[in-house]
């Protein structure tokens, strides 16, 4: 690297350094002539003998000394064990220092978090960004609740619709004869011995009945609704929406049983005219009347559903 | 090699005794042992290039740990104590590679 070069230049070196002719060093120099009672005799005949100034960094020409030793040689030659001077164990005891705070600042950061060695800006701004969050995810908080009361009281609505739809569109169903029905009823039978029995005293028959409340009505297979056209055909059958039904024709009826009965019976009605025509009515009342012919739903062509009720 | 024994007990006593900080002293630990740790760097160098003094260690060792909490401290009273403590740690980082690399030169001469 370019820029290391730069540390070598003397000026450089830091503040660690001390002039080469200090006591000190030539004591730390003698010590590296690996200790030698002769050396360090030599260096102290000679303390005052002045030094010529050189940069640290270059090689020392002082006669009796070796250059420093540089290199790996240099640094266990300093990790040898000297005599104790008083300033080893302030060395001592500063580099202990340094490794007890060192260890004990580990420590701290080790801790849970590090908010105990925060500043008190830097506490005031981490609360004031809780604060701020905490905010937004109260109104985030407030906005999901109203989301979800509106989402419920739409889905209450809808069901409430969907139900009240299911209700209409079976009550419809069997209106119009598109889905079978039961419930309580009577069976109406006519026997048609003399062949008598035309579709007009059938229709009469059938309205009758609806004046009697009948809800669902099926002619033999037949489904009975409003749009039902009856038809005479051959002698002791009728055409019935398209389809011959022939005798005995038989008629199931749901409704109240008991209107239904006394409404074929009163004089002058159903009964009386089969009886004219030679027919043998007879009627059970059932407790459950099963109308399972249907027909297919119409499709309109041209009405709609209007939106105004 | 003392400094070096004195390093290893410190370790050691921080490790067993775990004491807590006070509270005043914890902006300004960090702090302090950095400047320690450069003194420590600009010993190991000096040492190496054979101009090592224990005298200039202790000193500077002292002035540095002191200056560097006292310029916190006071950035601290003028409320930018935190810039301060970034620029003394980039200050003291840089410091730290220079002698790293003036080492990594003695020991590997590379």
């Amino acid at each position: 690297m370019q820029n290391d070069e730069r540390d070598d230049k003397p000026d450089a070196s830091l503040d660690y350094g001390a002039p080469p002719e200090r006591e000190d060093e030539t004591l730390l120099i003698a010590g590296h002539q690996f200790g030698g009672q002769a050396a360090q005799d030599a260096a102290a005949a000679e303390p005052e003998a002045p030094m010529p100034q050189v940069p640290s960094t270059l090689p020392r020409v002082e006669p009796g000394f070796s250059p420093p030793p540089a290199g790996f040689r240099g640094l266990i030659t300093a990790l040898r064990v000297r005599r104790a001077a008083p300033t080893q164990f302030v060395i001592a005891v500063l580099c202990g220092l340094l490794g007890f705070f060192a260890v004990v600042q580990l420590r701290l950061q080790a801790d849970d978090n590090n908010l105990r060695t925060a500043r008190q800006s830097d506490l005031i701004r981490i609360l004031d960004d809780l604060n701020d969050r905490s905010e937004r995810l109260d109104s985030e908080v407030r906005d999901l609740e109203q989301r979800r009361s509106e989402l419920q009281s739409g889905s209450d609505r809808s069901k409430a619709a969907l139900s009240e739809a299911q209700d209409r569109r079976s009550v419809l169903g069997i209106l119009a004869g598109t889905v079978p029905a039961r419930g309580p009823g009577i069976l109406l039978r006519i026997v048609d011995s003399q062949q008598k029995v035309d579709a007009a005293v059938l229709l009469d028959t059938l309205q009758e009945l609806r004046d009697a409340g009948a809800e669902a009505v099926q002619i033999n297979d037949v489904r009975v609704v409003a749009s039902t056209d009856f038809l005479d055909a051959a002698p002791g059958s009728v055409q019935i929406d398209g389809v011959v039904v022939t005798a005995p024709y038989l008629f199931k009826v749901i409704g109240d049983p008991d209107t239904l009965d006394p409404a074929l019976r009163i004089p002058g009605g159903v009964f009386a005219v089969l009886g004219e025509r030679g027919a043998t009515p007879t009627v059970e009342t059932r407790r459950q009347v099963t109308v399972d012919a249907t027909r297919p739903a119409a499709d309109l062509d041209y009405a709609r559903p209007s939106e105004t009720n | 090699m003392i400094g070096a024994l004195g390093l290893m007990v410190g370790i050691a006593l921080g490790l067993v005794f775990d004491p807590t900080v006070p509270v005043w002293m914890q902006p300004y630990l960090p702090i302090a042992v950095v400047a320690a740790l450069d003194a420590l760097f600009g010993a190991l160098r000096a040492l190496l290039d054979g101009i090592f003094s224990d005298k200039v260690f202790v000193v500077s060792f002292i002035a540095n740990v002191l200056v560097a909490v006292l310029v916190v401290f006071i950035g601290d009273r003028l409320g930018v104590g935190g810039q301060l403590t970034t620029g003394i740690i980039v200050v003291l980082s840089i410091r730290i590679f220079s002698n790293v690399a003036a080492i990594r030169r003695h020991l590997l001469s590379a």
